[in-house]
């Protein structure tokens, strides 16, 4: 990769990058900016290596590998008893309603949620996916499963607790 | 792979984002079929998948952006261009200066390991420069003297052919003049009795203030080779050596003397009016009377 692949690598990623990061921290902008920024900048000096093909998921594996840094150095924890009942009541086409569902993705574990995002936002294969959190495809398929299935656990806890 | 009980999640993932091909389809919905239970957890999985939205536009692109092409280039070999740009400036003067110093070698039988400097002079004042009007004949040709002749005009800076010394306006004098000596003529009349005259005659000769050597010898050739007159013979009798200068035989120091004995009696006077000493009269250090009151 030469530099003038690395800067289309920036024009055509970024964005993407940063609203993966964005969702991944709850809207942390200025963490996911400093990730961003790490991301293309590893990016850079493994330029010889990593070819322009490879670019997106390079970047994205970065991203996900500073995300998990950033769970497990800061111990962040959400809780979201208040937005589940939010979450059912404005149901299910609003915008309100994605933003809460944003939400409760940061319920799941970081590989996980890394997973849903990748898979649902981004588009990417399992092959893919699995190349970029550094699983076999199998357990990415696995992963997502259990990962919506959670997913659907906590808001049909809260419809059950909105009924109560 | 066949689905089964122990793989089945994989397979609904793989159904939900249409990931799996026809026949997987196929073999996929009759699994669920066969197994009931299964159909509740699927439709469960339509709530909580999500769809793309609006990606946010990150703002920091220009600082991620690296200079490509053209610039890096440049970057990397501006000091190249810089020493290109500078020998083509002042390489005509390196060697205009390197052509001096192998004619100043050539001309003056300097080894050519010596280290020859050239440094800029001052170009040589011009001889009309000097030449005023308001000056003498005299001092523009002492002028003309003293200001050498321009060697060479061009405008080489050889260092050997700078002038020692310039000349200024300011140094040039005047051609020294005698400074004016105090004329003292000595006073003789025939009425004064100039003693030891005959005796010692050396003084007044020697004088260096006496500058009239044809008066001297008036003075003296009476008393060497003529005879003595009338006068000084009868004055001799009183044990007085006289000198009677008369206007027939020293007509000209008769004539500057009477002058002078004109100016010294009008002295004598004045001095006698104003003192009652005794007055002495001396030709320089020598004593020659003295008038009582």
């Amino acid at each position: 990769m030469n530099s003038k692949s690395y800067n289309q690598a920036v024009k055509d990623y970024s964005d993407r990058l940063y609203g993966f990061i964005l969702k991944n921290l709850n809207k942390d902008v200025e963490t996911a900016k400093d990730i961003v920024q790490n991301c293309f900048e590893a990016l850079w000096n493994k330029r010889a290596d990593v070819p322009s093909a490879k670019a997106k998921s390079y970047l994205f594996q970065v991203a996900h590998n500073q995300i998990v840094d950033v769970y497990r150095k800061g111990g962040r924890m959400l809780y979201v008893e208040d937005y589940h009942e939010n979450a059912i009541s404005n149901a299910p086409a609003t915008n309100e309603h994605k933003e809460i569902m944003h939400k409760v993705l940061l319920e799941l574990p970081t590989p996980q949620r890394s997973m849903v995002l990748l898979k649902d936002f981004e588009g990417y294969s399992y092959a893919e996916i699995a190349q970029i959190i550094n699983v076999t495809e199998g357990q990415v398929k696995i992963n997502l499963f259990r990962a919506r299935k959670k997913l659907k656990e906590i808001i049909s806890s809260s419809q059950n607790k909105k009924a109560l | 792979m066949s689905i089964n009980k122990l793989n089945y999640e994989e397979w609904m993932v793989a159904f939900m984002d249409n990931e799996l091909s026809a026949d997987e389809v196929v073999e996929f919905n009759e699994f669920i079929k066969e197994n009931p239970s299964l159909q509740e957890e699927l439709s469960a999985f339509k709530t909580v998948q999500f769809s793309g939205d609006e990606t946010p536009i990150y703002d920091g692109k220009d600082a991620l952006l690296k200079k490509t092409g053209a610039a890096v280039l440049l970057k990397k070999i501006w000091p190249l261009i810089a020493v290109v740009l500078l020998t083509v400036a002042i390489g005509p003067f390196l060697s205009k200066d390197k052509k001096v110093k192998e004619k100043v070698v050539a001309e003056n039988n300097i080894d050519p390991k010596t280290e020859i400097i050239l440094k800029p002079i001052r170009t040589p004042i011009k001889k009309e420069e000097f030449i005023n009007e308001e000056l003498t004949p005299a001092i523009k040709k002492e002028i003309s003297k003293k200001v050498q002749p321009i060697q060479n005009e061009t405008k080489d800076k050889a260092l050997i052919i700078a002038p020692e010394k310039t000349i200024a306006k300011k140094e040039i004098l005047k051609p020294s003049e005698p400074r004016p000596r105090k004329k003292i003529i000595e006073k003789f009349d025939k009425e004064i009795v100039v003693k030891e005259i005959l005796k010692k005659p050396e003084p007044i000769a020697s004088n260096k203030e006496v500058k009239n050597e044809t008066l001297l010898q008036e003075l003296n050739t009476p008393a060497s080779t003529s005879k003595p007159d009338q006068a000084i013979l009868e004055k001799k009798e009183n044990n007085n050596a006289l000198v009677i200068i008369d206007e027939v035989h020293h007509p000209q120091l008769y004539k500057k003397m009477n002058t002078v004995i004109d100016q010294v009696e009008q002295k004598i006077e004045t001095v006698k009016k104003l003192k009652k000493q005794p007055i002495i009269i001396k030709i320089g250090k020598t004593k020659i009377i003295t008038i009582n009151k």
